[in-house]
């Protein structure tokens, strides 16, 4: 089953084409990365997804219901955090858990999520006023996970959390996952991406570019090799390979390419190196490769 | 119902709703101890050989003796009340999609499986509560001081009727401000475009009986049918005042309604 389908949809903001034909399927049970700088079009596709926006052309269907006829029973199933959003400054943390959660018959997962998020009883019934970005972002993700959401959608969810958080944000979606819970998240961390996803679909200007397993994503022919020599030297031009000093390292070329070692190999066992290190493809290289204004290969 | 919701709005507007109903109360309380001081004599002396608009502004156009009546429907009528509950309608009314979306709030709310239609009528029965109340609570309290100061007021069902008649008007106000909130992305907005709408409607119904080149205009102005002194004598208009305000209300909503199922949020 499909936890997400949608066929060109499109979206116009007047002249502004903000979702240019996005074909694209999610299955259920996943955790799917939506990947995509400012501006690119994720936020926007999640809105659709919601019914938040009425989209300018072509259709969605979300655990397996049209989102222009069945809006409502699939907010009923889905939990949202949306990218930006505020909370009622006057009213307690609490408070605005209760009002939200009392949309659903029951809310099983909040206090497993007040504990992964670390927001205690006290903090909750604290005016939300008072709150720091991150306690804003701990309350986001719990009213999104209180009401066991069968697909949980999030937009930029690790933002303004610290990293011991984070990680317990890591630990509750994949706990989450694995009940059976597909995870949709949109986002431009990378690092959440290759912790967290099994596919992710790479967004820019509108247009998806690729999706794919991370695990094959990565896996594409790409090398990056930083070398570091105990005196000045000068690369030759090689075919298919981009060299480049280091920064801030004295001595250290950066070698990246898309074709055979084997010339930079040679290169470098005739030089005086004191050390190398090789990297396989890392997914923010391969974005970077899709985001870069030329070359894009879409097909790829 | 969405009981829930609905408490949570109640325990966010409250404050300021039981702040705007006390200072209502306070001022009829004020100028019901300042009328018992009054000389009648003089006052009905006065406004008999009065100008028009000084019965304009009080809101008893068409009043012909300046009794009791007259008065409390000035009371209802004075600028600084109806600046309170206008204020404050509107307030209540852009609460809803406009200052939702502002504040950013609107993706927490709207994300819920329920309807927007349902949501918005949610609110309005909310906003419709506190508005009651507090239009309930001053035209008791106008009545029940005018009794206790022995000014001889007019029944207490012409008092039901002049305040059912002002409730009207001020939820015609609250449904409007919903309206040009379905709109707009900003509570800000809504106060601005209705605040300039108000002011001009009183405007045209203030100098329209006396200028000939506005005449045409006061039936477009809300404040022509908001006639608490004659609900208060027993003027059968009153009631077509209300009707009319009603019927003003009714289109409001259904577009409101047709409105806020298409947009964006």
């Amino acid at each position: 089953m499909l936890a997400i389908q949608t066929e060109n949809l499109s979206k116009n903001y007047g002249s502004l084409h903000a979702l240019k034909g996005l074909t694209l399927s999610v299955p259920a049970g996943r955790v799917f990365g939506f990947l995509g700088a400012n501006g690119a079009g994720k936020t926007t596709t999640v809105r659709l997804l919601l019914g938040l926006i009425k989209p300018t052309s072509g259709m969605g269907t979300v655990l397996g219901m049209p989102v222009d006829h069945h809006g409502t029973e699939i907010r009923r199933q889905v939990g949202y955090l949306p990218g930006e959003f505020a909370l009622y400054g006057s009213v307690a943390g609490q408070e605005v858990l209760d009002m939200l959660g009392s949309f659903y018959p029951s809310v099983p997962w909040r206090q497993e999520a007040c504990e992964a998020m670390e927001l205690s009883l006290a903090e909750l019934k604290r005016k939300t006023r008072e709150y720091s970005t991150g306690m804003k972002q701990k309350l986001g993700i719990i009213q999104a996970v209180q009401h066991a959401p069968r697909l949980l959608i999030l937009d930029e969810p690790t933002r303004g959390l610290d990293p011991l958080i984070q990680r317990n944000f890591f630990t509750l979606i994949d706990s989450l996952n694995k009940r059976g819970t597909t995870i949709f998240m949109s986002t431009h961390v990378l690092s959440e991406v290759e912790r967290l996803c099994h596919e992710v679909g790479i967004i820019r200007e509108g247009e998806l570019l690729v999706v794919d397993e991370v695990a094959n994503l990565r896996r594409q022919r790409y090398h990056r090799l930083e070398v570091t020599f105990s005196e000045p030297v000068t690369a030759p031009a090689m075919p298919d390979v981009k060299c480049y000093a280091a920064v801030h390292l004295d001595n250290t070329l950066v070698f990246e390419t898309r074709g055979e070692l084997k010339p930079v190999l040679d290169f470098v066992a005739a030089q005086p190196v004191t050390s190398m290190v090789c990297e396989r493809a890392r997914l923010d290289d391969i974005f970077m490769r899709y985001y870069a204004k030329e070359g894009v290969e879409p097909s790829a | 119902m969405l009981k829930g919701y609905l408490a949570f709005k109640l325990r966010q507007h409250w404050v300021t709703a039981s702040l705007v109903t006390l200072g209502t109360i306070f001022f009829a309380a004020i100028m019901l101890l300042a009328y018992s001081e009054f000389d009648m004599a003089e006052m009905i002396q006065a406004a008999q050989g009065g100008q028009d608009i000084l019965r304009v502004m009080a809101g008893v156009r068409g009043v012909l003796a300046w009794d009791i009546a007259a008065f409390l429907g000035m009371v209802w009528r004075h600028p600084l009340v109806l600046v309170l509950v206008i204020g404050y309608a509107i307030s209540l009314g852009s609460d809803f999609a406009a200052n939702e979306i502002g504040e950013k709030t609107a993706d927490l709310v709207f994300a819920r499986p329920i309807t927007r239609p349902r949501l918005l009528y949610n609110h309005l029965l909310m906003s419709s509560s506190l508005l009651l109340a507090m239009i309930a609570s001053f035209s008791l309290v106008v009545f029940l001081g005018a009794t206790a100061l022995g000014l001889e007021p007019p029944t207490l069902n012409r008092f039901a009727q002049a305040g059912g008649q002002y409730f009207v008007f001020v939820w015609t106000v609250l449904v409007l401000s919903y309206l040009v909130g379905s709109l707009t992305a900003h509570g800000k907005t809504v106060l601005a475009v209705l605040g300039g709408l108000f002011s001009a409607m009183y405007a045209v119904e203030l100098v329209g009986g006396m200028w000939t080149a506005l005449e045409p205009l006061t039936p477009f102005s809300l404040f022509t049918y908001l006639t608490p002194a004659g609900a208060l004598l027993g003027d059968p208009a009153a009631r077509g005042d209300m009707l009319t305000m009603l019927a003003v209300s009714a289109v409001a909503l259904a577009t409101t309604h047709f409105l806020m199922w298409r947009r964006d949020l």
